[in-house]
């Protein structure tokens, strides 16, 4: 069966906004444990798919499976607790908070992930059991041994994934007082605090210089491995996407116009095309 | 910077404990004037703590903050009344059934009067936390004045415009500030959990919360009911301090959430400890203004009274609050022993070099 080897699967995705159709007729697949890029001219409509796959869009047409599970239309929220965490391309971290604080925010849906287990179940009832109401808000007001003690182990996780991430000795900066790039490296380690099996970066490189690109890709290709990830990515920068991903989707105008790995991508002259105009003169 | 230890902290908020302890058992000594005034800080206290959980922790702008304090007060006012004076008051229109004969105690209708209050902050939170920031004020603004209007005009229930008197003055300082002590434990606790975090985080940026997988909607929904609840229990207070209750906008209305929006402003959006302080302040400035109410000689000048000259002066000290203190006096950082340590090494350093 070729759905269950798929992590993700997105199936003739439609969005209009009034008389514009931002996506039109995109399929696409992704592979359990694969690294796949997402590229386009600006405009093309790559950010816009992130948005529907993370629910902030609602798809006009077409239908999106995640593990076997349609999640089309789902709740934002519902959907990072099912196992898809995202970076934004203009970062957006909780500024005012501390480093540890950002990454145990992406900690807490632990307490209120019922709805999402539940969704879970009816999919899968013997993976998934059923989740029972429980009053984590009391236990977090008086306090409860259950609740410090989860909180503990929050912590302890929170530290780890610092640790992996080289930001531990910035745990309890704010998070606007780090520099560019460690911000970037947060968003990603925030993201990844929330258990993802799915991750989608939306141009993590950019603003980077060639240095600090070369450590992240390094960096990328780490986490990938140390937390069994599947990734997702949107990229400018060609070295980048051209070095670390496996396969490409190419997207103009809102339409995939090619799809391969990254030699094949390279020399599409459909690709070329939308990149540097109709003809080519050499 | 040293850090304070355990063992310090909870050395020193035992004694600043003991200390507020003395201070309120000796409260009378200021005299009975003063001693209302302190009471009615710790209802200030309690209205602002509850406020800045929605207004300044999880950053959703509420007007609607009176209407709730409103709700408390009329119901643990009806539940404490005599069989005797509901009779006497309710002389338009008798008061509907269970009301009328029943009468409980302080504790069971202040709690009570929290708990519709919280029931009324879920109805009206439902449709309107649909809708974001100015929609939201306004929504909530709306609402609060629909609450008070009810009031006005539901004579059966709550005696319309002729009011509730006679309420028991059952307010003391130790009610209050006994109160004032739950709210802070309550709304600092909750401040400083998971739940917290997350509503901090909702302040920041919902869009992010959101795909960090917080159910945003419903995390503004549990501020806005905690919230809820605590203003009807500071209404209540309030109710049983006054002794009287009319729903005029300058007592009840919408003048209510604007004073206790300056107290949140003026101690900081989002720092407990600063709505506290805001309230204080608030508090005896007001009072203090007043004598400008009348005539007053200052260096030997007469300056003559002119009515509402308070709430002039007032504002024109909350322009120059926020003029030095932008994000007001705490800003959103909390009162805390290792940071009053902080503030004062660092004047000492200073003065030694």
């Amino acid at each position: 069966m070729k759905m269950a080897e798929n992590i993700l699967d997105m199936d003739k995705i439609t969005i209009k906004f009034g008389g514009l159709t931002a996506v039109d007729d995109f399929s696409m697949y992704i592979n359990k444990g694969e690294l796949v890029g997402l590229i386009g001219p600006n405009g093309a409509g790559k950010t816009t798919i992130f948005n529907i796959i993370t629910g902030i869009y609602k798809p006009t047409a077409g239908k999106i499976v995640f593990k076997g599970i349609d999640i089309t239309g789902l709740k934002p929220q519902l959907i990072n607790q099912i196992g898809i965490a995202r970076t934004f391309q203009n970062i957006r971290l909780f500024s005012d908070m501390t480093v540890l604080e950002n990454i145990m925010v992406g900690q807490h849906s632990y307490f209120t992930n019922r709805k999402a287990l539940n969704f879970l179940h009816t999919h899968d009832p013997k993976k998934y059991p059923k989740s029972l109401w429980r009053p984590w808000l009391f236990s977090a007001i008086l306090k409860t041994p259950d609740y410090v003690k989860i909180e503990k182990v929050m912590k302890a996780k929170a530290f780890d994934l610092l640790g992996k991430m080289e930001l531990q000795k910035y745990a309890d900066f704010k998070a606007s007082a780090l520099p560019y790039g460690q911000q970037r490296k947060l968003e990603i380690a925030r993201a990844l605090a929330t258990n993802p099996t799915l991750l989608i970066l939306d141009e993590p490189a950019a603003g980077m210089n060639p240095q600090e690109s070369q450590v992240l890709l390094e960096s990328i290709r780490k986490i990938m491995k140390d937390f069994s990830l599947t990734i997702l990515l949107i990229e400018h920068d060609m070295k980048f996407v051209m070095n670390i991903c496996e396969r490409i989707y190419v997207l103009d105008y809102g339409k995939l116009i090619s799809h391969g790995n990254p030699e094949a991508v390279q020399n599409d002259k459909k690709v070329i095309e939308a990149y540097l105009g109709d003809e080519v003169y050499v | 910077m040293k850090k304070l230890s355990f063992k310090v902290n909870v050395m020193l908020t035992i004694v600043f404990l003991v200390g507020i302890y003395f201070f309120l058992a000796n409260a009378s000594i200021f005299g009975d004037y003063w001693s209302r005034i302190i009471t009615l800080i710790a209802i200030y206290g309690i209205m602002a703590v509850s406020y800045t959980l929605v207004n300044g922790v999880t950053g959703i702008f509420s007007l609607g903050q009176a209407g709730f304090i409103a709700i408390g007060a009329y119901t643990s006012a009806l539940l404490t009344l005599s069989i005797q004076q509901k009779q006497m008051s309710f002389f338009i229109q008798p008061l509907i059934w269970p009301l009328n004969s029943i009468q409980i105690g302080f504790l069971p209708a202040t709690i009570i009067g929290g708990l519709v209050a919280a029931f009324f902050a879920f109805l009206i939170g439902y449709p309107s936390l649909r809708l974001t920031g100015d929609y939201f004020a306004i929504a909530t603004l709306a609402f609060a004045e629909i609450i008070r209007i009810l009031i006005q005009n539901f004579y059966g229930l709550t005696n319309g415009t002729l009011g509730l008197k006679g309420i028991n003055s059952y307010t003391t300082v130790w009610w209050a500030w006994g109160w004032l002590f739950v709210t802070v434990i309550v709304v600092g606790s909750l401040k400083f959990s998971s739940y917290g975090r997350a509503l901090r985080a909702i302040s920041e940026d919902p869009m992010a919360a959101k795909v960090m997988g917080i159910d945003v909607f419903w995390h503004q929904m549990m501020a806005f009911v905690v919230s809820g609840f605590f203003a009807g229990i500071s209404g209540s207070l309030y109710a049983h301090w006054i002794t009287t209750l009319d729903p005029r906008p300058t007592s009840l209305g919408v003048m209510l959430t604007f004073y206790v929006l300056i107290m949140i402003v003026i101690g900081g959006l989002g720092s407990v400890s600063g709505a506290i302080i805001g309230a204080i302040f608030f508090a005896f400035v007001s009072q203090w203004l007043r004598m400008f109410e009348s005539n007053v000689n200052l260096f030997g000048l007469t300056i003559p009274g002119v009515p509402g000259m308070s709430m002039l002066l007032l504002s024109v000290i909350f322009i120059f609050v926020m003029i030095f203190w932008r994000r007001g006096l705490m800003g959103k950082s909390e009162l805390s022993w290792q940071n009053i340590y902080a503030f004062f090494k660092t004047r000492v350093g200073d003065e030694n070099g």
